[in-house]
């Protein structure tokens, strides 16, 4: 199954949300979606899940489009939105057994498929609690389990991990893990970027609805960065070190962290090379020479200027 | 037994997932229990109250009638006040945009929502029913009312509530702030209290239906007729608040006027072809003219929403544009857009007045009518008309970046309150004294001259609707122009870009 979202543009009146976006993703894949808020995170998730319609352009799942057949868009689509369930009067089981209902699955086939998310989900405990005296993890867990219903290929989730403890963390994560082992393909946007990228195979960075950049955390780091942050340390000669540095012309920024010191290179890896090589000739007993960034939110950082529209 | 219970799965599985969950949801709640205590309690207490101080009922026959008279009045004002309400503030609450899942996400049709909210709706009031059903029964047995009277009365509270039920459905669909909610709510609750007492005098009081004992007419041609008129008139209703609501949470990426306009035309044909055969029978225009009258106010609050749509149509309505232009102008009209609505609903006036100017032209000595009826209404439709461009041009020309094209109905409404209400006021305070006069650029100022006999101020009013609509029509002529110029399908479109952007 590939989703394949191609110039996908979205304005409401003067302001464009989403500016021109293409990227795509297949089964089995995670791929995080990355932008500070007004980026166009939601804008895109939402148009994916069929709730808004672009201005132009299309996200098709294999063959159908979210815009000219949403409804059948809708069975292969399963989307978490950014807000928890909050309705009052029912029981987990009934909130999810109303979505069953309304995928069309019936009797005894229902009864087997809420029994399975229940469990997956581990919501079995909590099934005949009231959904709206939840903790806010076991509604994030529910609004998992319910867009899991229809068995979807495809899993879109706006913030899934916003608020939840660091325990409920890590069982989302594994959650998430499992669900791509199966074979889902998954578009997760969160603000916790150390935790995605743990779990994705890709990041899709966008700012003021444009897409900056976009591939494996690897190509990222390597294709867009052209600022190097490096730790450096020394044996001798600390303060020396740190002023000889704000009078090299490549070093951007100099700033002390404790017994170590941070230098903001710009240029290629061949500068920090040849910037180590010099310190060493200089006679500086460097013991540590390590490269930051190169994890989500360092690029994230590099590759953004925290504009909004 | 497995059969039974294979077949009560069936019917369970068969079942609209909203209406299971309304269902379940009512049950948990606590307002539902609380409400139906209290509607049994006042019940019972009035009864009680009834037999114990009435010192009449040994004597008197009319012992059932007074009380069957206290306990519809009672079910009537619980079912109007508090089914309606509570499935529109519900239905109000899950359609807020940050509360998406339970109507939007899933693969249900919105007319399945809608009937679902409908139906739950009519089980509770049911329920209700049910709740009083002991009560009538025993009014029977105290005498003074028959049972076709119970009957024929709760069938028509019935139909009063199912209709303020769609009602309430209808209004807790707009997707409206809170503010605007609030009012809507107020309006509401005012609308319950003003139809409460007057239904309430037409059916329950002394004088009312109940008293005239509708079970002796039920032989005659005029009781089923005032019925099938009461009935139709209730399920046009219900049918159009339903789809009106369905249109509102669609998507807007399909063609949610459709099914509203085809709907209303159709009533308009129907109702239209009875009314003449009433004026006909009756030798009377006034039939036609209230159906005119109706139509109008109803295309005139038309036109109002239609100025409000947005003007560029979706890709997924452009797909299914006719690709033949003849075929292109004929559904123009049906397809959501503003110029597409403004075309429909101006259509629409025009055809309800054409066949009552027509008629009165033809035949002239008919009919016992007067022409400033008919002026009236074409002066209706020609205010609502000028309102609405102007309010259109006024939004596109100058305030294009500051109000968005949904609200402009909002400077309409201050349009009319300004020729309605400023104007005429502007004038008193100048000049010191009331003149009738004042109101001559205004529809509210064309009525009161209409019932007032002013034939002269009719006529005035008249000629400056023609010469504002004409106006109004001029310079809205480019844009409607252009707008159907632009209805056309995608691939058409596609087309001719690329033509346009060929270098050769």
């Amino acid at each position: 199954m590939q989703v394949n979202i191609t110039h996908l543009r979205k304005d409401f009146g003067a302001t464009r949300a989403v500016d021109d976006i293409s990227f795509s993703f297949s089964s089995g894949q995670i791929i995080g979606f990355v932008g500070s808020n007004g980026a166009g995170k939601t804008t895109t998730m939402r148009i994916l899940a069929t709730l808004d319609e672009p201005t132009s352009g299309d996200a098709k799942i294999d063959d159908v489009s979210v815009v000219e057949v949403p409804e059948q868009a809708r069975r292969l689509i399963g989307y978490v939105p950014d807000a928890l369930p909050m309705h009052r009067d029912i029981s987990v089981h009934e909130y999810l057994d109303f979505f069953a209902r309304a995928y069309g699955l019936m009797g005894t086939q229902r009864r087997q498929v809420l029994e399975s998310i229940e469990g997956f989900t581990n919501l079995t405990g909590i099934q005949e609690k009231n959904l709206y005296a939840l903790s806010k993890g076991m509604k994030q867990r529910v609004s998992l389990a319910r867009a899991l219903v229809h068995d979807p290929p495809v899993l879109v989730m706006d913030e899934p991990a916003a608020g939840l403890d660091p325990r409920a963390r890590v069982e989302l994560r594994e959650l998430l893990r499992v669900l791509s082992s199966q074979g889902k393909a998954i578009l997760i946007s969160s603000h916790l970027l150390t935790e995605l990228s743990e779990i994705c195979d890709r990041a899709v960075i966008i700012e003021q609805g444009r897409i900056i950049t976009a591939g494996t955390l690897q190509e990222i780091a390597k294709s867009d960065i052209e600022q190097h942050t490096v730790l450096i340390r020394s044996l001798n000669r600390q303060d020396d070190l740190y002023k000889s540095l704000l009078l090299i012309a490549n070093v951007a920024a100099v700033n002390r962290l404790g017994n170590e010191i941070e230098a903001k290179i710009s240029g290629s890896e061949e500068t920090c090379s040849d910037l180590l090589e010099n310190l060493i000739r200089d006679g500086y007993r460097i013991v540590e020479f390590k490269q930051q960034g190169g994890d989500l939110e360092s690029v994230f950082m590099n590759v953004t200027k925290g504009e909004v529209q | 037994m497995k059969s039974i219970g294979n077949s009560l799965e069936k019917i369970n599985d068969r079942l609209n997932p909203i209406v299971v969950k309304e269902l379940r949801q009512a049950v948990q709640g606590k307002f539902l229990i609380v409400v139906l205590i209290c509607f049994l309690c006042l019940q019972l207490l009035t009864m009680g109250l009834f037999l114990i101080v009435d010192e009449s009922i040994s004597v008197s026959f009319d012992a059932g009638l007074n009380i069957c008279r206290a306990l519809l009045e009672i079910l009537f004002g619980t079912c109007l006040l508090f089914v309606p309400a509570y499935t529109g503030i519900r239905l109000a609450s899950e359609r807020t945009d940050a509360n998406v899942d339970l109507l939007f996400i899933t693969t249900l049709r919105p007319r399945s929502i809608i009937w679902g909210k409908f139906f739950a709706s009519l089980v509770l009031t049911v329920l209700l029913y049910s709740a009083c059903m002991p009560f009538m029964t025993f009014t029977y047995l105290l005498r003074g009312v028959d049972l076709p009277s119970i009957f024929i009365l709760l069938a028509l509270v019935f139909i009063v509530v199912a209709v303020g039920i769609q009602c309430a459905i209808l209004i807790g669909c707009i997707p409206a702030n809170r503010v605007f909610k609030v009012i809507l709510s107020v309006g509401w609750f005012g609308l319950v209290v003003t139809i409460f007492p007057v239904l309430s005098v037409i059916m329950f009081l002394p004088g009312g239906l109940l008293d005239s004992g509708i079970g002796s007419q039920l032989g005659s041609w005029s009781f089923w007729r005032g019925a099938l008129g009461v009935l139709s008139g209730g399920l046009a209703l219900i049918g159009l608040c339903a789809l009106l609501s369905v249109a509102l949470i669609s998507p807007l990426s399909t063609n949610r006027a459709l099914p509203v306009r085809i709907f209303v035309t159709a009533v308009w044909l129907l109702t239209g072809i009875g009314a003449a055969i009433w004026s006909i029978e009756v030798n009377d225009l006034a039939p036609l003219s209230t159906w005119g009258f109706i139509h109008i106010l109803l295309y005139s609050i038309g036109l109002f929403v239609a100025v409000s749509e947005r003007e560029r149509l979706g890709q997924r309505i452009r797909q299914n544009i006719p690709r033949r232009r003849l075929l292109r102008l004929l559904v123009f009209p049906f397809y959501s857009g503003a110029a597409s609505g403004v075309v429909w609903a101006s259509l629409m006036i025009i055809l309800t007045a054409l066949p009552i100017a027509a008629w009165t032209g033809i035949f002239p000595h008919m009919f016992n009518h007067d022409l400033e009826t008919l002026k009236s209404l074409v002066g209706l439709g020609l205010y609502a008309f000028s309102y609405a461009l102007g309010a259109l041009l006024i939004r596109r020309r100058f305030l294009a970046d500051r109000v968005a094209g949904a609200y402009t109905w909002v400077i309409a409404l201050v349009l009319f309150g300004f020729t309605t209400t400023i104007i005429p006021l502007g004038l008193f305070f100048i000049s010191g004294e009331w003149e009738q006069v004042w109101l001559v650029a205004s529809p509210l100022g064309l009525l009161l001259f209409v019932n007032t006999n002013e034939s002269h101020l009719v006529l005035h009013s008249v000629t400056i609707a023609t010469v504002c609509a004409a106006f109004a029509g001029a310079l809205s002529l480019p844009w409607l122009v252009r707008q159907l110029g632009n209805f056309k399908p995608l691939e058409q479109e596609a087309a001719s870009d690329s033509q346009t952007n060929d270098p050769r």
